[in-house]
């Protein structure tokens, strides 16, 4: 999306979500590759052999290659997403290959919301998820002290311009 | 019975605490109707067989038996209609300066608080079973969390008008302004004298901005407002807009039910097709054109049953369709065996759509649809007009987008609607991308007017969705596949749950990043000026009256 202005200043999510993120990858690599692959295995044992066996395989391939896909894009994506706090409402964006830009006006969120699971607290990062009458915008990997003060900021400014709907 | 130590019903109607009201005695019964079917269903099936066993078991006469059976019955009503009672006796409602709640349950107790404040939209409705009786349905939508309908069910007709309009008076906010103050026993039998310090309805002062360039003509009675509306109305500033001949709802649902028909029986014909050549090779199977023949004979069946009651539905929904203005606003009632009436006070509207389907093109008929938070997605209430001539959608379009911000909103809707100019003002798929969207690509796209954001969609069934800048809640812009393929940009303008499509696919990226931005901007200040949670709140009237005066300036200058 060349015609975004690129002057516009996103605030950065934390680094360290990228860690974070290929950590889950690696895991669910391993996990699901292993698993299609024991099925295919104990499946080409239970079958008359065939020149077909090796199709068996196609959901641990397909798995693998995936997920090296996605740990590839990893990085940009971290490295692409982020927020800018505008006079009347948020910009986020996100997506390394597919871009995507989200605008949620001040006065129209309903509440802002601060998810953290075990593995994201041990790297100290956040989720915060804001929601309208719509539909909802997320910026993931937020440290958490600053999301916490993102969360603050954003309610605040909420009811400042609190809307009808 | 669970509930045991309660006083006999008869005696609670002085215990009820100040301000909570009941709904009418026999509602216990119409609610669990369906329930009942069931047990007298159950009670038709016992056999006769059995019946004669178990006389014959316990040696009975006729006369025990009869006696017995009798009690039975007498027993089985006796509980019903206790449980009936108690049922009764804990549904209970009350409407507060800014708040309506309803208690009900007898062991899962339910609490239901809803505020005045987010109230959309207010329904009535006559299901078949509760008109018999002479009762209604009053439905309150709001947008307040995740459950978004308060249904009080049943009250006396009368009681339900009554309640709908004290609803929506509370919710006006006109009740702040101590001009209008009525004092509580005025509400109902003083409607009259509130009626005239009502100020006329203001969306009728917007009418002239569709009306005076409307080069197709509009009914005489809708394009003078003011003289049209007499004065001896009970109901402040209701005005009636249009009504949908009966002609045209039997045609409209004919169409339909033909056309569910046609895709039953082209379905049926391919498979009869297939069964009659497989008959008619070489190989014959010798059992396939009678199984085919059968098969052809049951879609035909089935064809006509669905079109059949395809069309009865629609028959019965839009039937004796009117749509009026109200100072509470926009009102639609319809229906034959059931009846509802559906009020959508101003300022609820986030977004409305357009409808031509193929197959009313050729009788110049649309549809329209609304989003209202309260409605769901699927909700039928959210069409407002079901099949109508253009000047029913012009005249529609002056109560639901009030201020098109353009002179020519006419002219822009009608070209919109009816041709693809390459200088119409809506934006096109770019040609590179035109492989994705081969059929509607040159007719998709958007245009804006100072207050309303026009998306344009589809070819064989037509589609206009017009959002006003204000309404919007969220806006994203993305790319797909596709996109990132031919260099183009989606965008999503986010408006409540509802059948209006608010998507924008493989546009140009600049113009669309500019709009994107606008957007946001316009939306932004749009809001600041006309927010109305409280529709007849004196700050926001006025804001609505300078609105108003700057229109009729225009009108008259124009």
């Amino acid at each position: 999306m060349k015609a975004f202005p690129a002057d516009l200043e996103f605030h950065p999510v934390s680094p360290k979500l990228t860690t974070y993120r290929q950590l889950v990858n690696v895991i669910s690599l391993v996990c699901f590759v292993t698993g299609f692959t024991v099925a295919a295995v104990i499946f080409n044992a239970q079958v008359d052999p065939g020149f077909w066996h090796g199709l068996s395989y196609i959901p641990a391939v397909w798995t693998l290659l995936y997920d090296l896909g996605v740990m590839i894009v990893t990085p940009y994506q971290v490295r692409v997403h982020g927020w800018a706090e505008q006079s009347d409402d948020l910009l986020i964006r996100s997506g390394a290959v597919f871009r995507k830009y989200e605008a949620v006006p001040y006065g129209r969120l309903q509440f802002v919301e601060l998810s953290q699971g075990p593995l994201q607290r041990k790297f100290d990062l956040a989720n915060v998820t804001i929601t309208t009458a719509g539909s909802t915008a997320t910026i993931h990997g937020v440290p958490t002290r600053q999301a916490t003060r993102l969360r603050d900021d954003l309610t605040q400014r909420g009811y400042a311009l609190l809307a009808g709907l | 019975m669970t509930q045991q130590h309660l006083p006999a019903p008869e005696e609670h109607s002085d215990d009820v605490e100040p301000g909570w009201r009941r709904v009418h005695p026999i509602s216990p019964f119409i609610r669990s109707w369906s329930v009942l079917l069931i047990f007298v269903y159950m009670i038709m099936n016992f056999s006769v067989q059995e019946l004669r066993e178990v006389i014959e078991t316990f040696n009975l006469t006729v006369g025990q038996s009869l006696l017995i059976l009798l009690g039975l019955v007498v027993a089985t009503l006796t509980v019903a209609a206790g449980l009936y009672a108690i049922s009764w006796r804990f549904y209970q409602f009350r409407i507060t300066s800014d708040a309506v709640q309803l208690h009900s349950g007898v062991i899962f107790r339910r609490r239901r608080y809803m505020r005045l404040d987010r109230l959309q939209a207010v329904d009535i409705v006559r299901p078949f079973f509760a008109r018999i009786f002479g009762l209604s349905k009053l439905s309150l939508h709001a947008a307040d969390g995740s459950e978004t309908t308060l249904t009080l069910e049943y009250v006396r007709e009368t009681e339900a008008e009554r309640l709908r309009h004290e609803i929506l008076y509370l919710a006006s906010g006109a009740q702040d302004d101590p001009n209008l103050d009525p004092t509580g026993d005025s509400i109902e039998p003083s409607t009259q004298a509130i009626g005239p310090q009502l100020p006329d309805y203001p969306f009728a002062d917007y009418l002239g901005q569709y009306v005076e360039h409307n080069p197709h003509g509009v009914p005489e009675h809708v394009a003078t407002p003011h003289t049209a509306q007499p004065a001896q109305d009970n109901h402040a500033g209701s005005r009636e807009l249009l009504t949908i001949p009966f002609g045209r709802v039997i045609g409209a649902a004919l169409l339909t039910g033909a056309a569910t028909g046609v895709w039953t029986a082209i379905f049926g014909g391919t498979t009869t097709g297939f069964f009659i050549w497989l008959g008619a090779r070489n190989d014959a199977e010798p059992l396939a054109i009678p199984l085919g023949v059968l098969i052809f004979l049951i879609f035909l069946g089935v064809a006509l049953f669905t079109a059949g009651i395809t069309a009865f539905t629609q028959v019965n929904a839009n039937f004796n369709f009117t749509a009026k203005t109200s100072s509470s606003g926009v009102r639609v009632t319809s229906g034959m065996l059931s009846t509802s009436s559906h009020t959508i006070p101003p300022g609820r509207i986030q977004a409305i759509q357009i409808t031509q389907p193929l197959i009313y093109r050729y009788f110049g008929w649309y549809r329209i649809q609304v989003t209202v938070a309260g409605y769901g997605q699927t909700d039928t209430s959210t069409t407002v007009l079901p099949v109508g001539t253009f000047d029913d959608v012009i005249t529609m379009l002056s109560v639901l987008a009030p201020d098109p911000g353009i002179e020519y909103a006419n002219d822009l809707i009608f070209n919109a609607l009816k041709f693809t100019a390459d200088d119409d003002g809506f934006t096109r798929v770019p040609s590179r991308a035109r492989i994705w969207q081969p059929v509607a690509g040159r007719r998709h796209g958007y245009t804006t007017t100072p207050t309303l954001l026009l998306i344009r969609f589809g070819r064989l069934r037509r589609n206009l969705a017009m959002i006003p800048h204000e309404r919007l809640q969220q806006s994203s812009m993305y790319q797909t596949l596709s996109d990132k393929l031919s260099g183009t940009v989606s965008a999503w303008f986010v408006t409540p749950p509802g059948p209006v499509r608010t998507h924008l696919r493989n546009q140009e990226p600049a113009a669309l990043v500019e709009l994107f931005f606008a957007e946001a901007k316009i939306a932004a200040n749009a809001r600041r000026i006309s927010d109305k949670n409280q529709w007849m709140a004196p700050e926001e009237l006025e804001t609505f009256e300078k609105a108003a005066a700057k229109a009729q300036a225009n009108g008259s200058g124009a």
